[in-house]
């Protein structure tokens, strides 16, 4: 079972290669915003999020995301990690 | 922070909007004159984006039926299905709409936004589990989101990548319930049907279609009957504000627990009922879409012509042929000028801004109907062909 923060680095790095900003991605960027994209192409980002992650992402629990730590502690309740 | 922060970003893309001239959200028709043309800011224009598909709307035999039920039954119903909101041509279009399905029951709502709002939200709730297409209509998204049951979506018309939802979903994957779409409504594409069927027979689960651009466009009833997949399809939703050219929407099953939805269901028991009128001409049309196939050879013969000859343009248009033609545009300033040129060239198309499209195009999308002549038809592509060289003129100037 992956650590909390074997998870970020790997979001971190999907992000990065889909960030359209000059943004060092890290726990604290925010999405959308900050990796300057829009709302349809962050949906499209998660697709590979959960392809890279192999589950998927209940849409229902993304209007309490914000950062890309928030994102990373949907991944470990998803991956079966800490609560 | 006040009530109203959260539009101003809105407010700001619409002053934005406003600025360039272009009104695409504030088109009033002034006057209907047929099912495919109006006055439209005092022009005599070609309606090439009202998805009047089999251009009932002004169906004599309809129109008629309509008349002969507001005589007969008042102009509305001023009640729930629930309450005094039955009538009995409510209960006789239930009875037109399974038949036509053949299916065992029916249940009509108030629009076909309703229908899917409705459907979805009693169907499933905080234990279930919807897998829908990611492309589905706002209405399919509504609905999920009102049931609360946990929403998943799969790449748009990958079988492949429903498959792979369905596998990381165990055990859970048997109760799993499936939305896609017959045609959906941006590109004008259809769903893969015999093998997103093919994946729900392996999974298990059940499958909902929305026919709503379908109904009386792929074959008589949709894209589930031209598939052959009438076993495989649990639940179709569609509306009757498209090819039967009334409003109103509908659900259709084999599954006895339809009629317990309809006691649970809040958009079906906490709205008005269907007007008498608009239920007698959706069932006027429903009959003349049966007894008229050559309309749906109207249709096909205006959507291929359509289709090809903005293609011939130099138009990046949808993957396959369909009554809906979208006319993708990746500049905002190359789509707001084309719409514009067309409407005062007398043609009206929807212009779509992302996010509500796909890849982030600007849509400049028609639907064509089975009434518009072969005449019109080329008049709306010299137009699309006049206002992009006006575009292109003006842009190198």
């Amino acid at each position: 079972m992956s650590t909390h923060e074997e998870n970020l680095t790997k979001l971190c790095a999907v992000l990065q290669r889909n960030t359209k900003t000059d943004v060092v991605v890290g726990a604290e960027t925010l999405l959308a915003s900050e990796l300057g994209i829009d709302s349809a192409q962050l949906m499209e980002v998660l697709l590979e999020v959960e392809d890279d992650f192999d589950i998927s992402i209940p849409l229902n629990v993304l209007p309490n995301v914000y950062t890309v730590d928030d994102l990373t502690l949907e991944l470990d309740k998803l991956l079966g990690g800490s609560e | 922070m006040s009530l109203f922060s959260k539009f101003d970003a809105l407010a700001d893309r619409r002053a934005a909007l406003d600025e360039t001239g272009a009104q695409p959200f504030s088109v009033v028709v002034d006057r209907l004159l047929s099912p495919t043309e109006a006055i439209v800011n005092g022009r005599q224009t070609i309606l090439a984006g009202t998805n009047n598909y089999l251009g009932l709307t002004f169906d004599p035999e309809c129109v008629e039926a309509a008349r002969e039920a507001v005589s007969a039954e008042g102009t509305g119903t001023t009640g729930s299905r629930m309450a005094n909101g039955t009538f009995a041509s409510h209960v006789a279009l239930e009875r037109d709409i399974a038949a036509f399905f053949d299916r065992r029951g029916a249940i009509v709502f108030s629009t076909g936004y309703l229908a899917n709002l409705g459907i979805l939200s009693a169907l499933t709730d905080r234990d279930d589990v919807i897998v829908i297409d990611g492309d589905c209509h706002a209405s399919i998204y509504d609905g999920c989101q009102m049931g609360g049951a946990e929403i998943i979506r799969f790449r748009h018309n990958d079988a492949d990548d429903l498959a792979k939802r369905l596998r990381r979903l165990g055990e859970r994957a048997a109760n799993a319930l499936i939305v896609v779409e017959g045609i959906y409504s941006m590109l004008g594409d259809r769903a893969p049907m015999s093998e997103i069927a093919a994946v729900k027979r392996e999974y298990g689960g059940y499958l909902l279609v929305d026919e709503a651009h379908s109904l009386g466009v792929l074959g008589e009833r949709g894209l589930v009957e031209i598939a052959d997949e009438h076993d495989s399809v649990d639940f179709i939703t569609g509306t009757f504000s498209k090819s039967l050219g009334a409003t109103g929407g509908f659900c259709v099953s084999d599954l006895p627990e339809l009629e317990l939805i309809r006691v649970s269901s809040r958009p079906y028991v906490f709205t008005a009922s269907m007007c008498p009128s608009v239920i007698a001409s959706t069932r006027a049309a429903l009959a003349v879409l049966q007894r008229r196939p050559e309309l749906r050879e109207d249709l096909w013969r205006n959507a291929n012509r359509l289709y090809k000859k903005l293609g011939e343009l130099g138009f990046v248009v949808g993957p396959e042929p369909s009554p809906v033609i979208a006319a993708m545009v990746s500049d905002i300033h190359q789509a707001l000028a084309i719409w514009t040129g067309l409407l005062e060239r007398g043609v009206y198309v929807n212009l779509v801004f992302p996010p509500a499209t796909p890849n982030g195009n600007y849509l400049l999308r028609c639907s064509v109907s089975a009434a518009h002549t072969t005449a019109q038809i080329d008049q709306i592509c010299d137009a699309f062909e006049d206002a992009q060289r006006s575009f292109t003129t003006s842009s190198a100037a």
